[in-house]
């Protein structure tokens, strides 16, 4: 009777220990689990600190990059005062005019030229004409930046979905 | 016979027990997958988002182009204001545009993470690198809609040629 009462007393202990087990893995894997709840919270406090992360090097990388093209502006124009005023010496208006037999790039260059040599100083030149054009021209990057800032997206079968995986 | 019979009880019990224990990974499982799904969708939604205002970006741009080619034979009545909305406007677009440069191919570089993520099944991860892009696409949607903005003052200016009132440059 006495072995019974032990065996089953044992029996017992074993089993609830077994138990205990498992609920104490449960509770630790459920505090673990990142619930939608929990993900929304945490993806809210993670936003702040993750757009810091991510936003802060690219936005230093972009104040390097403007500052970077400031100074070249900056050389480009000095050296292009330079340029417009050894144009205006080395190159006649005729044949700037005239000369129609260049590349797509040379024509470009041209264009700008054309507005450089018609006038006899820089001062004469129309800054409205000018301005007008580099807002147009800079249109014209944005439309094709849109384009690449559309395909820079995941690709349809990266999104995750209730069938998937 | 009592032995086979302690046998049979101790074989239940621990049975039993490793059925509960599964059965509550199951929903945790459950649970981290539903989370995926989750943000995964809100990825979906924030890039559509992101198409519409590219979209939008896209048209004022257009509008903008239009309303220049009108300005340039015109070039006589721009006022100071005009002039200045002009130069500022310049500036502004040329940062946007230098500034998405330094944000492309952030978002696409993801794809490779995902992929693996997924076929080793680790869910944790996968949230993650959504959260990652979720922020990405609100930063690009914030820039865009500043793009769209400086548009709109840009057309209403220019379609005031001629006209000098009000300041269009704030």
């Amino acid at each position: 009777m006495k072995k019974r009462i032990v065996s089953l007393s044992l029996l017992i202990g074993l089993a609830s220990l077994l138990l205990v087990g498992c609920t104490g893995r449960q509770v630790t894997k459920v505090i673990e689990t990142p619930t939608h709840d929990l993900a929304t919270k945490e993806m809210a406090l993670r936003d702040e600190a993750d757009e810091t992360d991510l936003i802060n090097p690219i936005e230093q990388e972009e104040t390097n990059k403007r500052a970077e093209d400031d100074s070249i502006k900056q050389y480009e124009s000095v050296e292009n005062e330079d340029t417009t005023d050894s144009l205006k010496v080395e190159v006649p208006e005729e044949v700037v005019e005239g000369d129609d037999s260049q590349t797509d790039e040379v024509n470009e260059d041209k264009e700008e030229t054309v507005i450089v040599a018609k006038s006899e100083n820089l001062e004469e030149i129309d800054e409205r004409a000018l301005m007008l054009k580099e807002l147009d021209a800079l249109l014209e990057d944005v439309l094709t930046k849109l384009d690449a800032v559309e395909e820079d997206d995941l690709s349809d079968d990266n999104l995750f979905d209730e069938g998937g995986d | 016979m009592r032995k086979i019979s302690w046998m049979i009880i101790m074989v239940m019990l621990i049975t039993s027990t490793t059925v509960v224990a599964q059965n509550q990974q199951r929903p945790r499982e459950n649970r981290i997958r539903s989370a995926v799904v989750m943000t995964s969708r809100e990825v979906g939604q924030s890039r559509m988002v992101v198409k519409n205002v590219i979209r939008t970006s896209r048209e004022k741009t257009k509008i903008v182009q239009e309303e220049l080619k009108g300005v340039q034979s015109n070039l006589d009545s721009l006022t100071p204001e005009q002039l200045a909305l002009i130069k500022k406007s310049i500036q502004e677009i040329r940062s946007f545009k230098e500034g998405s440069d330094v944000y492309l191919g952030r978002i696409i570089a993801y794809d490779s993470s995902i992929r693996k993520a997924r076929e080793d099944k680790d869910y944790e991860t996968l949230i993650q690198v959504y959260n990652e892009i979720l922020v990405l696409q609100k930063h690009r949607i914030k820039r865009l809609n500043d793009y769209n903005n400086l548009l709109d003052r840009l057309i209403k200016g220019l379609s005031n040629i001629g006209g000098s009132d009000g300041d269009f440059t704030s």
